[in-house]
């Protein structure tokens, strides 16, 4: 009997094994944009990926906010479209478009060497007599690496009191391996140098400059550098994990600053993509669009070129202008497609996974925004 | 479908005609869960850090088994577990309840010792039987909808086994398994997946030729 019992058990568990085999994962298919884009990014809320994820879609004119997880791990908050975040890197393409408008009132040469804008004490490196551009911190391909030698590598935000004079000492030291305008390299050193004489040439610092070029005119009230009160109200905490992580963007000096420091809300980044969309008439409307005209050709990631600062993507006929970012506790992402006049902004309040994953998230809704037109 | 029963249905009689060569126990897993995701933190690496962000739960897989031993030292396995998983944090936890069925292949050292090392791996075949988003305060949210129902993945044991009577076995090994297919959905770019690292494996086994020669 017992062995009866064991042999048919046996042929039981066979039996299973084969049933799993033969079942399908059903992927089931969204009815409406809302579940689109509740399916792509509720996972990274649910499997543990992510705190808070805010997210901003322009479709035909129409702005909508969704707001997923937390505003602090465990409090049941939610982040709304007036929440502060940090917006990481995503700040390079402010400080583009503050060049690009510099260019278009003859204040400076996109291809003017950057030598020319800072103090006589800074040797920039040159190649072969080949010298470093506006253009090519504009567009990474410098020839300056991703971040300098002599910053904190080890240290969680390795920015924190980065100064001045140890970006001079860096650069004086640095030698440069191939010539200027030849290999993309994305550069935090080249966009903390580009906010930096972009500084100088307005005799002012970063924020006053890019308040004053571009969110004064683009009526940006929630978007800083500084952290006012009125920001620290509605600041949301960052996260790594589940430890809650201290911001980065307080302790960037201005020569980095035009790196990543900037802190805003949805409101204003949509703002933002509004403007860069064309969807609005601007006095920025024409350094917008010379900032999404390619540079420089590169593959990469979802990228088939870079413009001043923003991403170039062609998939599948749409051409996408993108950019993302990630500091240490936040994650975001702007992009958009001005032919069908979509566009979305994602802005996370946690950093383990890289910006990647806010990235995947933005090029799904965008492809979901499209299929849902 | 038909052909894959069929070849069970044979497997299952050409082992079930060898029945001195069989062992069944039980199986208890206590596990350190977690998610491992196709970008960013590694879980593994993240382990050794004293600092990491990562948040393994523990997390525990029960059930029984048999063991059938083709030759001396080469053994192939089948368990039948109930197996709870999951990842998230104390503030909010996601648990992912399965019933599993792992395949094993394994080799062990000489059955005439006492003591004898042992090391297997396979195919782990996993149907998701509850999904749910726990916080704090015990409030819980199905998410079941965004899981995948079946996913698979590699496991893999070592460890020593003990013979503790003339026909009972205790196997205690150091677990490690991995999807390979992303947990998620509904969004199949996010890449996601249950990982074990480290549980403990222990298996009672009781070898059934006792009913052989009772026979």
């Amino acid at each position: 009997m017992k062995l009866f019992l064991y042999k048919y058990m046996i042929v039981i568990m066979l039996a299973l094994g084969c049933i799993f085999w033969s079942c399908k994962n059903n992927d089931p298919k969204p009815n409406t944009i809302e579940q689109a884009i509740d399916n792509i990014v509720n996972p990274y809320i649910v499997l543990g990926a992510d705190v808070g994820i805010l997210v901003g879609t322009i479709k035909g004119g129409q702005k909508t906010i969704y707001s997923f997880g937390e505003a602090r791990m465990g409090s049941k908050e939610k982040m709304t479209a007036q929440s502060v975040l940090e917006i990481a890197s995503l700040t390079k393409v402010y400080t583009a478009v503050a060049l690009a408008d510099m260019q278009l009132k003859g204040e400076v040469n996109l291809d003017d060497p950057i030598e020319n804008y800072l103090p006589n004490t800074v040797h920039i490196p040159s190649y072969e007599g080949k010298k470093i551009t506006l253009r090519h911190l504009a567009n990474h391909t410098s020839g300056f690496p991703r971040s300098p030698s002599n910053a904190d590598k080890n240290a969680y935000n390795e920015y924190k009191d980065y100064s001045e004079q140890k970006m001079y000492d860096f650069v004086n030291g640095y030698t440069l391996t191939r010539a200027p305008g030849t290999q993309f390299e994305y550069s935090a050193v080249g966009y903390g140098l580009l906010g930096q004489i972009l500084s100088l040439k307005n005799k002012s610092n970063y924020e006053v400059m890019i308040t004053n070029r571009i969110l004064q005119p683009l009526n940006m009230t929630h978007t800083s550098i500084s952290f006012t009160p009125d920001q620290m109200k509605n600041l949301v905490q960052g996260h790594n994990g589940n430890s809650q992580v201290e911001s980065w963007s307080q302790y960037m000096q201005n020569i980095v600053q035009g790196a990543g420091a900037l802190i805003s809300n949805l409101d204003d980044q949509l703002i933002y993509l509004n403007a860069n969309m064309g969807l609005t008439v601007s006095p920025l409307s024409d350094a917008m669009s010379l900032s999404h005209t390619m540079t420089f050709q590169h593959t990469g990631i979802y990228t088939d070129g870079t413009g001043l600062g923003w991403n170039l993507f062609t998939t599948e006929g749409q051409h996408i202008i993108w950019k993302n970012g990630g500091n240490g506790g936040y994650n975001s992402f702007m992009g958009f497609n001005k032919v069908t006049k979509t566009g979305v902004v994602i802005l996370v309040n946690s950093s383990m996974n890289p910006e990647i994953f806010a990235t995947d998230m933005g090029f799904e809704i965008l492809k979901a925004l499209i299929e849902f037109n | 479908m038909k052909y894959t029963l069929a070849i069970g249905l044979l497997l299952s009689y050409s082992v079930g005609i060898s029945q001195s060569r069989i062992e069944v126990g039980a199986r208890f897993i206590p596990q350190a869960t977690t998610f491992r995701y196709s970008q960013g933190a590694d879980p593994l690496i993240d382990f050794l850090k004293v600092s990491a962000p990562y948040y393994f739960r523990v997390r525990t897989a029960q059930g029984f088994g048999f063991t059938y031993n083709p030759v001396q030292r080469i053994k192939l396995g089948v368990d039948l577990l109930y197996s709870l998983q999951g990842g998230g944090y104390e503030q909010r936890e996601t648990n992912l309840n399965y019933l599993k069925i792992p395949f094993w292949l394994g080799y062990n050292s000489s059955a005439k010792r006492t003591i004898m090392f042992t090391i297997q791996s396979g195919i782990e075949l996993s149907y998701l039987i509850s999904g749910r988003v726990k916080n704090k305060d015990g409030e819980s949210v199905n998410i079941k909808d965004y899981v995948n129902n079946i996913s698979w993945g590699i496991p893999f044991a070592i460890g020593v086994r003990f013979k503790v009577h003339k026909t009972y076995y205790v196997t205690t090994q150091l677990y490690i398994y991995s999807d390979f297919n992303t947990l998620s959905k509904t969004n199949a770019v996010f890449g996601v997946y249950n990982y074990v690292y480290p549980g403990l494996r222990i298996c009672i086994d009781q070898n059934l030729s006792v009913f052989n020669r009772k026979k």
